[in-house]
């Protein structure tokens, strides 16, 4: 293969890391005056009110879970869905017996009460 | 699409609808129905099962074998799921999630399945994967218990290490052959000769590694006591029996399947192996003082001797293995009986000291455990010593001679701590009348009979039951 | 032209090493996750590497398995730790002791 295509990443990676690193030199080569206002942060920056590292309660934990579990189980739709043509009737009643699956656990979380906020 | 998934498919039903019961209000629905269900599609699998007893049928674009290997490890799935049912009904971790329980004990049955009758690389980690899974869950269930909690999150970290140095193994093999067919990979090793190739000796030594912690070989069994300690007693003697039988039967697909003509590159690891898991898991359990634990590492050892069979690469070693799995399953269900009511009535009930004098109070469950026991311990004439020893034979036959005397040192050394409960059992109770007596219900009662007459047949009719056994290998070693 | 199959795998060693490496020195639970996740994905890494080697599917279709299957694996290993969670407040792995012996 040829290293000679990924030269202008390089290129791009040394000079952010020049400027970079100029800016953070030359802020310590002047002299410095700190106030509070300059302390601040800036531009996007709400003052935290609170302690930074929060705890987050236990039912985000539940909901990102099941989040994740429902959101992966899809990534296989796509595939089928591929070769759907191909294989007519008995892909679709695969798909159909893996929907029902996925669904029905939906249902039994749901019924359970997991999704409630509590 | 042919009929020869169609075992495969009833369970993936049951496990779904096992679920559906345990919706309704309270009352008997959706206390009885979860089991029922699970019971129902377990005999219904097994019994279309037993009508695919015949050639190799594909499915799934050959994704899926149905062989009579394939059925043989079926049936003992199912059997054991049924058992562990049936030892289940009263179990305190089913009372209020039976859905759960019963479903995913099914499920685990599922992965099981696919496991035995993958047709591809995809399939061995996917069905390892799937059964790891529930069986997570199903180890922590006594969610109110912190050991059982503690169980099933050792289980998860190590049965996640394990799952990934398997499929780190599986990516390799499918790297050096280009293939993730075991049928087509076992062509490519043979015409292309890859023979001692390092990207293949890798691929194995990885998924050597990585089914050795799920069949809980030395030197991967740190994990055994902990977790089958900690478990509901019916699940350590699911994971004890079934979940080994899955491992080992991964182990004969990939190794004695697909990659039987590099043996010469496999044979001593697995036999290293072997002879490890017996002497570790006989001296450990030696020293135990808990009934399940000591099972633990008695299961431990018992890899080990299944191991032999994978590692001699013959048909006669497959054949052996595949009856002593049978014999093995019988006679472990069996052993577990007691723990499961004993824990039920004393504080200690795990300890083999509490089962003192419980022979003469309940001998039905005495005796069962009793011929459980001796018959683990190989004495002729019961199934587990005609069980070892074929497969000593085996080994012999395949100049693993070593091997053999290892097993058979540790087979005699094993009778000492079989021995013990045994004479507990049987011998008087010290403190009689102050514990609360449960009563463990039908299912018990059925189970452990069941367990009984399994040790009793698979002793009884050992040459018909080695002659089916022999037909099963022969799916995957050609004579 | 594309990236050689030296590059994927040692992306891929990489990542199942650092893993590997999590695995052993990490003690608190939910890193212990999250190292395992990296030796799932060092694999895939592989995965698709040889895929594209052999200019075959079949390794991508395995990876798609594994994602999943990785998916499935934390989502149990963050429900057992909510539970633990709820007993007592105790990640770290050497204080899970009460089962030594």
């Amino acid at each position: 293969m040829d290293l000679y295509d990924y030269l202008p990443i390089v290129a791009f990676m040394i000079a952010g890391l020049a400027v970079g690193g100029a800016i953070l030199t030359l802020s310590r080569i002047g002299p410095t005056k700190p106030n509070p206002a300059k302390e601040m942060p800036y531009e996007s920056g709400i003052l935290a009110t609170t302690p930074v590292r929060q705890r987050f309660p236990i039912d985000f934990y539940l909901t990102a879970m099941l989040f994740i579990v429902f959101d992966i189980e899809l990534a296989f739709l796509y595939p089928v869905a591929l070769v759907m043509r191909d294989n007519g009737i008995p892909a679709l009643v695969l798909l159909l017996v893996f929907t029902v699956t996925v669904v029905e656990a939906l249902a039994y979380v749901w019924r359970k009460g997991a999704l409630e906020w509590r | 699409m042919n009929i020869a998934a169609l075992p495969m498919m009833i369970l993936i039903a049951t496990a779904v609808v096992a679920l559906v019961p345990s919706l309704a209000p309270p009352g008997r629905v959706r206390h009885l129905g979860p089991p029922l269900v699970s019971i129902v599609g377990l005999v219904a699998a097994a019994g279309m099962s037993v009508l695919l007893w015949g050639d190799r049928q594909y499915t799934f674009y050959g994704a899926f074998r149905t062989d009579r290997l394939t059925v043989l490890m079926t049936l003992i799935f199912i059997a054991s799921a049924l058992v562990t049912v049936l030892m289940s009904l009263r179990e305190p971790a089913t009372v209020d999630r039976r859905g759960e329980y019963y479903s995913l004990l099914v499920a685990a049955v599922v992965g099981m399945v696919l496991v035995a009758g993958t047709g591809d690389l995809i399939g061995v980690f996917l069905g390892i994967e799937i059964l790891s899974v529930a069986l997570y869950v199903l180890c922590a269930m006594e969610v109110w218990r912190a050991r059982s909690l503690e169980a099933g999150l050792k289980y998860l970290i190590v049965g996640a290490v394990g799952s990934a140095l398997l499929l780190y193994g599986l990516t390799f093999v499918f790297g050096a052959t280009g293939s993730v067919s075991l049928e087509e990979i076992s062509d490519i090793v043979r015409v292309r000769g890859l023979g001692g190739e390092p990207l293949l000796m890798g691929g194995m030594a990885l998924v050597i590694a990585g089914l050795g912690f799920k069949a809980s070989a030395a030197p991967f069994h740190m994990w055994v006591p902990d977790v089958y300690e900690g478990a509901p007693t019916p699940i350590t003697a699911f994971m004890a029996t079934a979940v080994k039988a899955a491992a080992i039967v991964a182990f004969l697909r990939v190794f004695s399947g697909a990659l039987i003509d590099v043996v010469d590159d496999w044979q001593m690891p697995l036999a290293v192996i072997a002879a490890l898991a017996i002497i570790a898991g006989n001296v450990g359990a030696l020293v135990q003082q808990s009934f399940k634990r000591m099972m633990a590492y008695s299961s431990i050892a018992q890899a080990g001797y299944l191991l032999i069979g994978v590692a001699t690469g013959t048909l006669l070693g497959v054949r052996s293995l595949l009856y002593y799995l049978i014999a093995y399953t019988a006679m472990t269900l069996g052993a577990f009986i007691l723990v499961a009511i004993r824990e039920r009535e004393v504080e200690d009930g795990q300890s083999i000291a509490s089962l003192a004098g419980y022979g003469r109070r309940s001998p039905l469950h005495g005796v069962v455990v009793t011929v459980c026991l001796f018959a683990l311990a190989g004495f002729p004439p019961l199934s587990g010593f005609i069980g070892k020893f074929m497969l000593f034979g085996a080994a012999v036959e395949a100049d693993l001679t070593w091997l053999a005397v290892v097993g058979a040192v540790g087979s005699a050394v094993s009778v000492a701590y079989y021995l013990r409960p045994i004479f507990v059992l049987w011998g008087e109770d010290p403190e009689p009348g102050n514990a609360r007596t449960f009563d463990p219900g039908d299912g018990l009662w059925v189970a452990s009979v069941l367990a009984g007459l399994g040790v009793v047949v698979t002793s009884i009719l050992a040459s018909p039951l080695l002659d089916y056994c022999r037909e099963a290998a022969q799916a995957l070693i050609a004579p | 032209m594309g990236i050689s199959l030296m590059y994927y795998l040692l992306v891929s060693g990489g990542l199942f090493a650092l893993g590997l490496a999590g695995v052993l020195i990490r003690r608190n639970m939910l890193l212990l996750l999250l190292a395992v996740e990296l030796m799932l994905n060092g694999a895939n890494v592989a995965l698709i590497g040889f895929s594209r080697h052999w200019d075959v599917t079949d390794g991508q279709i395995f990876a798609l398995v594994v994602m999943v299957v990785a998916a499935a694996e934390v989502v149990i290993g963050l429900g057992l730790i909510v539970a633990v969670y709820r007993q007592r407040i105790v990640l770290d792995v050497d204080e899970l002791d009460q089962l030594k012996g």
